[in-house]
């Protein structure tokens, strides 16, 4: 076979294979992607029972700290859907973890040469991820509230009589905010490359500057603490009113994971890999 | 094809790769050479689009690796033994690669069995031995049977059975029309299985030659002559500008000649000769030639790498 031939073939062999493939990966079979990698580690599954657990537990708490309050005549009423709501406090650490594990654990297994290598649009590799990890978050939120909802109102009795508007609030505010908490936390993941790094940053935003801002005597950090995604998912999921109602809660959490995703997806579009 | 033009990578001060302009062809084996550190793999990474070039381009069928349509079944590389999430089966790593480009699922058990991991795809991958980790790279490569393979130094923890195996599995896919663009630090890896060698020594290209060439065209081919008139010759060679060193009581070696140049210059002085071979360099000799001058400034590379 002399050279030219071989040199002809291999085009001639390039141009099917761009026929028969179509445009570049896509973003649906990217998700496709990324979905069967998240599903396909065991720990993903250890991470979703435990939380699973913790939150019916803390539900189950609640519920039943309430009713003894409320027995002995303290006022300790609560719609069960807000104390499942409540109980995200420790389930939110372990969804956190997870989506920034989702990044960080490519980097520490060198995963993400071969996933670069399979959809190398660096935009819609990430991308793909959020999605699915996003949905992820805020269908694993729709059955926390729903399951902590369930074990809470039997314990509470009548101290967490609820509402159908209660549970819509709940279940929808407590999705939302995972949904949103998974993506902002994928970015931080993307930024640091590090799950050391990645747990830290969910812990101090999570739990530490909740805690220390209002300790300022500065009154715009103590209410800049009112604008953490914490508080903002907080008063999505309970339809509170004060400072601010659904709407702004909705953008507050928007604003949060469009500048944390954002910022990831624009440093590894730019980075070495 | 694959074609690099100009390219270049600093890391901070360090000029990883530098001015690299050469195309890879198809239907051959190039072996991309170089001592530890000399760039391979930041080449082959600048190839995928891992790191971006500081300067030049690297490209693929005339385009970069991000713009390929179908980029897995259009190249296939190994870059890490490290490959898959530890606690991700292999089955599901490739399965997931798969599903991302298109390629049809049947595939992935095919491959499995082309490496010899057939009966391990439930197993998961953090139980795997160096060498399945690295023939897992190769499967995922093979994934897209792609018409462009991209090896870094695959031999690394393969046992000798490996090591032939994958010798003719890149023989095997040259000779099947594939380009094959494979790196290795060592030259005795090259000898027996590329057709065109790539030299690189500091980032910078040294040689790209077929391997034929780089052998005979190594100074250190010589020519062994014997002859009961040993001292005429000697002096006659060395008039004619050889270097000769006695090899035995009636025998020379003669340095970067060839046996027609030596027997010519018998053949004037109307001298008997007895013998007249050709010593080959072998690659490893040719390799350190060429090799040499930028091992030099290894020293200093390594008091600026630490
Ligand atoms: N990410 C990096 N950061 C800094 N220096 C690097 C990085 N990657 C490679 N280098 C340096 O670039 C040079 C070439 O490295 P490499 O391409 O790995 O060589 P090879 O694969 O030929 O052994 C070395 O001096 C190495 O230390
Ligand atoms: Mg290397």
């Amino acid at each position: 076979m002399s050279h030219k031939n071989v040199v002809d073939s291999s085009i001639e062999r390039n141009a099917t294979l761009s026929r028969s493939s179509g445009a570049r990966p896509s973003f649906g079979a990217a998700m496709f992607f990324e979905a069967t990698k998240l599903w396909a580690v065991r720990s993903t599954r250890i991470t979703l029972a435990s939380a699973l657990i913790a939150h019916i537990g803390l539900s189950w708490l609640l519920a039943f700290s309430a009713k003894a309050s409320g027995d002995n005549g303290y006022e300790s009423f609560m719609p069960a859907p807000y104390m499942s709501l409540a109980s995200l406090q420790l389930a939110q650490l372990f969804v956190a973890a997870l989506a920034a594990l989702s990044i960080t654990s490519e980097y520490s297994n060198g995963t993400i040469f071969s996933s670069l290598q399979a959809v190398p649009l660096r935009a819609r590799l990430l991308g793909a991820k959020a999605a699915v990890i996003g949905i992820l978050g805020f269908v694993f939120g729709l059955l926390l509230i729903g399951a902590g909802t369930l074990l809470a109102a039997p314990a509470a009795g009548h101290y967490g009589a609820f509402g159908a508007d209660e549970l819509l609030i709940a279940l929808f505010g407590g999705g939302f905010y995972l949904g949103a908490l998974s993506m902002m936390m994928l970015g931080v993941g993307v930024l640091l490359r590090s799950t050391a790094g990645a747990i830290t940053s969910a812990f101090v935003l999570i739990f530490g500057l909740p805690q220390i801002l209002p300790l300022f005597n500065i009154q715009w950090l103590q209410d800049l603490a009112f604008y953490l995604p914490t508080n903002a998912g907080q008063i999505l999921g309970t339809g509170q009113t004060e400072p601010y109602g659904a709407t702004v809660a909705v953008l507050v959490l928007v604003l949060w994971t469009l500048v944390l995703l954002g910022s990831g997806i624009w440093v590894f579009k730019r980075r070495d890999a | 094809m694959i074609i690099f033009q100009d390219l270049g990578k600093d890391y901070g001060s360090v000029r990883a790769v530098d001015s690299l302009s050469l195309s890879v062809m198809p239907g051959k084996v190039t072996g991309f050479l170089g001592p530890n550190g000399a760039g391979k793999t930041t080449t082959m990474r600048m190839l995928l689009g891992l790191d971006s070039p500081s300067r030049g381009s690297a490209t693929i069928n005339g385009v970069g690796y991000a713009q390929l349509l179908a980029p897995l079944r259009t190249v296939g590389a190994l870059l890490e033994p490290r490959t898959g999430h530890r606690g991700q089966r292999a089955d599901s790593h490739l399965t997931g690669l798969a599903r991302s480009n298109k390629i049809p699922v049947v595939r992935v058990q095919q491959v499995l069995e082309e490496v010899g991991l057939g009966d391990t795809g439930k197993r998961r991958i953090g139980t795997f031995s160096l060498g399945m980790r690295q023939r897992l790279g190769i499967a995922a490569a093979l994934l897209g049977d792609p018409e462009i393979l991209i090896f870094d130094e695959p031999v690394n923890g393969l046992d000798a059975d490996g090591v032939a195996w994958i010798r003719g599995l890149m023989r095997a896919k040259a000779a099947a029309g594939a380009t094959v663009f494979v790196s290795s630090h060592l030259m005795s890896e090259m000898q027996s299985t590329a057709d065109q060698l790539v030299v690189i020594g500091r980032g910078k290209l040294l040689a790209h030659d077929s391997m034929d060439h780089v052998l005979a065209s190594s100074a250190q081919n010589s020519v062994v002559v014997s002859s009961p008139h040993i001292g005429i010759l000697a002096g006659a060679l060395e008039k004619a500008g050889f270097t000769v060193a006695m090899s035995g009581i009636e025998s020379l070696q003669v340095t970067a000649a060839t046996p027609t140049l030596v027997g010519g210059i018998a053949h004037e002085l109307g001298l008997r000769i007895n013998e007249l071979s050709l010593q080959r360099a072998s690659l490893e000799q040719a390799y350190t030639e060429l090799t040499a001058q930028s091992l030099d400034y290894v020293p200093t590379g390594i008091v600026e790498e630490s």
